[in-house]
C-alpha cells in the first residue's frame, strides 16, 4: 500500500475517533444533566461530581467543536480557492491561517506551486535569450556551410538558399537569397545544363520519397559532379508540406570512386593475363600430341615464369592494398647504404649483364649510413634500377648516384634509355599505368612499381620525381628526408 | 589453308596461339601492335581476324573499326579476345563490326581452334 492511500486512512480514522470522542462527552453531559434532575438528590458531594462532569464535558466538547469548525473553514478556504482556479488563472494561490493538516498541506502546496512557478519563468527567459542567439548561430552555420541548403514548398518554390546553393546552383556571379526566393528549383537545376538532367529529372520532380541523384556538369567525373538530395518537411500524411534541398559538389569523391573502379578493373585484368597463359600452355600440353620434347621445355618455362609473375603481382597488390588502406607501416632503423646498394646490385647484376648495359654507381663520401625502412627501400631501388635496365637498350648506360643536399638525402637513377614523354610523366605514378610507347610492349611490367615506390618515398616523407626526353632517358629521384642530427 | 591475323600483344600467348593455330592448319600472321594489325590487314586478305581487344597504341575494336571501314578485309570473320568482357557492349559490336564471337580470358586454346575451324567450315559451305 503507498503512503498517500496510508495518509488518507489515517485522517479518515481520526475524524471517527473525533466523531466518538464528541458523542461520548456529549452522552456522558446528557447523562450527567439526567442524573442531576431525576436522580437522588441526597448527597452534595454526588451533585458537585455530577457538576463538574457537566462542565468539564461542555467545556471539552466545545474545544472540540472550535478544532472541528477551524478545519472546516480552511476546507472551505482550500475548496473557494480551488472552485475559483480557472476565473483567476494568474492570480497566485494564497496561503491560509489554519493549524490543521489540511491548511499545512495547502500551504505547502502554495509554496511549491510559487517556487516552481520563479523557476519556469527563469527558465523561459534563458530560453527567449538563447533562441535569438541560436537562430543568429543557426543562420551563420547555415551561411558557412560548404553544402547548399535550400528549402522549398511542396511545387518547388524555394522560400531559403544558403550562400553555398547559391554559389553552386547560381549561374550568375553576386546573386543574393532574394534572387532565388519563389523561383521553382527544377527550372534553376535545368538552367545549369547538367549533361544527365533529361535521364535524372524524373526522380527529382515526382514523388514524396527522399531521392538522391549525382548531376555531371560536363562529360565527365572530372568536368563537376553535385550531389542533389530531396527530402520531404513534414506535412500531412503522403503530402509533404514542401522539400529541403541540398547539393554538394562531390567531383573529388567522383574522381576517386572512378579511380577505384579502375583500378579493380585494371587488377582483374592484369591477373588474368598470366592466369590466361598458364591454362593455354597447360592445355596445349595436355591435349596436343606432336609438341617436341624442346618445345616441352619452353611449354613448360613459360608456365614457371607465368606463375612466378601471377605471385609478383599478388604480393604488390597486396602492398599497395595495404598503403591505401593506411595498414602498412615503415619500420626506420639505420643501416649502411653501401650494403643496401650492394644488395640491389647483386638482384639485378645479371639483367644488366644480359642487356650489356654499363653500369655505374657513385655515392658521396659523406654518406655512409642512412635511416629508413631498408626492405622498402630497397624495392624502391630494384624497382626504379629495374625500369632503368628493361627500357634502356644494349650498349646503354644506367647510373646510380647517392648524396646528401641540404633538406634531403637523395638517390638518383639515371639512364639513356626510351625516355617518357611529357605527357606521361604524371601518369606513370598512377597504378597499372603502361607507357604508349609501343616499344614497351615485349617488356615486361605491370604498372606497379613506380605507384609503390612513390608511395614508400611519401610514407617516409619524402618524395619521387622524374625528368625524361625522349630517346636520351629518364632520370628518377628518390629523396628520403636526412635524419635529425642531435 | 585458311589465313588468320592474329592480334596480340602478350609474348607468351601470341607465341602460343601461333603455334596451336598453325598446328590446326591455319597460316598464322603474328602482330604485336594494333597499329601493325591494321597496317597488315591494309596489305593482305584473311579469312579470319583474331584481334586481342587490349593492346597499346589501338584496342581491338579500334583496329576493326578502321578495317571494317576501308581494307580488302572488310567482310573477313573476326573474332575479339578479351579480359575485360563486361566493358564491351557485345550486343552493339556484333550489330556494328559483325564479330562472329568474343572469347574471354583466361579462354581454352583447343576450344578457340574448333570455334575457328567451325566458323571457316560455314564459310566454306556458303
Amino acid at each position: 500500500m503507498n503512503a498517500p492511500v496510508n495518509a488518507r486512512m489515517n485522517a479518515s480514522k481520526a475524524l471517527i475517533s473525533e466523531f466518538y470522542l464528541i458523542l461520548l462527552i456529549t452522552c456522558l453531559v446528557v447523562l450527567s444533566v439526567g442524573i442531576l434532575l431525576f436522580g437522588p438528590s441526597n448527597s452534595t458531594f454526588l451533585d458537585a461530581l455530577v457538576v463538574i462532569v457537566i462542565l468539564a464535558g461542555v467545556s471539552l466538547g466545545f474545544c472540540r467543536m472550535t478544532a472541528i469548525s477551524k478545519r472546516v473553514e480552511s476546507i472551505r478556504l482550500v475548496e473557494f480557492q480551488l472552485s475559483n482556479l480557472g476565473a483567476t488563472q494568474d492570480a497566485p494561490l494564497q496561503p491560509i491561517v489554519a493549524p490543521s493538516q489540511v491548511g499545512s498541506g495547502w500551504n505547502r502546496l502554495v509554496k511549491t506551486l510559487e517556487e516552481r512557478k520563479l523557476d519556469e519563468s527563469i527558465d523561459r527567459r534563458l530560453q527567449q535569450n538563447s533562441n535569438g542567439q541560436q537562430g543568429e548561430k543557426f543562420a551563420r552555420a547555415l551561411r558557412s556551410l560548404n553544402e547548399g541548403i535550400a528549402i522549398s514548398d511542396a511545387s518547388f518554390k524555394l522560400s531559403y538558399a544558403n550562400t553555398a546553393f547559391l554559389n553552386l546552383l547560381g549561374k550568375e556571379e553576386d546573386l543574393s537569397e532574394e534572387d532565388f526566393t519563389g523561383r521553382s528549383i527544377l527550372k534553376i537545376l535545368n538552367e545549369n545544363d547538367y549533361s544527365n538532367w533529361e535521364e535524372e529529372q524524373n526522380d527529382l520532380s515526382n514523388g514524396n520519397k527522399p531521392v538522391s541523384t549525382s548531376l555531371w556538369t560536363g562529360t565527365s567525373v572530372h568536368d563537376g559532379v553535385h550531389q542533389i538530395t530531396r527530402l520531404p518537411l513534414e506535412g500531412r500524411v503522403g503530402e509533404p508540406a514542401g522539400f529541403i534541398w541540398t547539393v554538394r559538389d562531390v567531383t573529388q569523391q567522383s574522381i576517386a570512386q572512378e579511380s577505384h573502379e579502375q583500378f579493380l578493373a585494371s587488377a582483374t585484368h592484369e591477373l588474368r593475363t598470366p592466369l590466361t597463359n598458364i591454362r593455354a600452355y597447360t592445355e596445349s600440353l595436355l591435349t596436343i600430341e606432336d609438341v617436341t620434347p624442346g618445345q616441352q621445355k619452353e611449354f613448360y618455362n613459360v608456365i614457371h615464369s607465368e606463375a612466378g609473375r601471377l605471385g609478383r603481382l599478388l604480393n604488390e597488390l597486396l602492398d599497395i592494398q595495404q598503403l591505401e588502406a593506411g595498414s602498412m607501416t615503415i619500420q626506420t632503423n639505420q643501416f649502411e647504404i653501401h650494403r643496401m646498394i650492394q644488395e640491389v646490385q647483386e638482384h639485378l647484376g645479371p639483367l644488366v649483364e644480359e642487356k650489356g648495359l654499363s653500369f655505374t654507381c657513385r655515392i658521396a663520401p659523406d654518406l655512409t649510413t642512412i635511416e629508413a625502412d631498408k626492405e622498402r627501400v630497397t624495392s624502391c631501388l630494384i624497382n626504379l634500377l629495374g625500369n632503368a635496365v628493361k627500357y634502356t637498350p644494349s650498349g646503354g648506360e644506367v647510373r646510380l648516384l647517392a648524396e646528401r643536399t641540404d633538406e634531403w638525402i637523395e638517390i638518383v637513377v639515371v639512364d639513356t634509355g626510351i625516355g617518357i614523354h611529357q605527357d606521361e610523366l604524371e601518369s606513370i605514378f598512377d597504378r597499372f599505368y603502361r607507357c604508349k610507347d609501343e616499344r614497351v610492349i615485349d617488356i615486361e611490367g605491370n604498372g606497379l612499381g613506380l605507384a609503390f615506390s612513390l608511395e614508400v618515398a611519401r610514407l617516409h616523407g619524402g618524395d619521387l620525381v622524374v625528368e625524361s626526353q625522349i630517346d636520351k632517358g629518364s632520370r628518377f629521384t628518390l629523396r628520403l628526408p636526412t635524419p635529425n642530427e642531435e | 589453308m585458311d589465313k588468320i591475323l592474329v592480334a596480340e600483344d602478350s609474348f607468351a600467348l601470341a607465341n602460343l596461339l601461333e603455334f596451336v593455330l598453325s598446328n590446326a592448319g591455319f597460316d598464322v600472321t603474328l602482330c604485336r601492335t594494333g597499329s601493325s594489325a591494321w597496317q597488315t590487314a591494309q596489305e593482305q586478305k584473311f579469312d579470319i581476324l583474331l584481334l586481342d581487344q587490349q593492346m597499346p597504341g589501338m584496342t581491338g575494336v579500334e583496329v576493326l573499326t578502321a578495317i571494317r571501314n576501308d581494307s580488302p578485309n572488310r567482310e573477313t570473320n573476326a573474332f575479339l579476345c578479351t579480359a575485360k568482357t563486361h566493358e564491351l557492349d557485345l550486343q552493339n559490336l556484333h550489330e556494328t563490326l559483325a564479330i562472329k564471337g568474343v572469347f574471354h580470358k583466361p579462354f581454352s586454346p583447343k576450344d578457340l581452334v574448333e570455334n575457328l575451324k567451325q566458323q571457316t567450315q560455314v564459310s566454306t559451305t556458303n
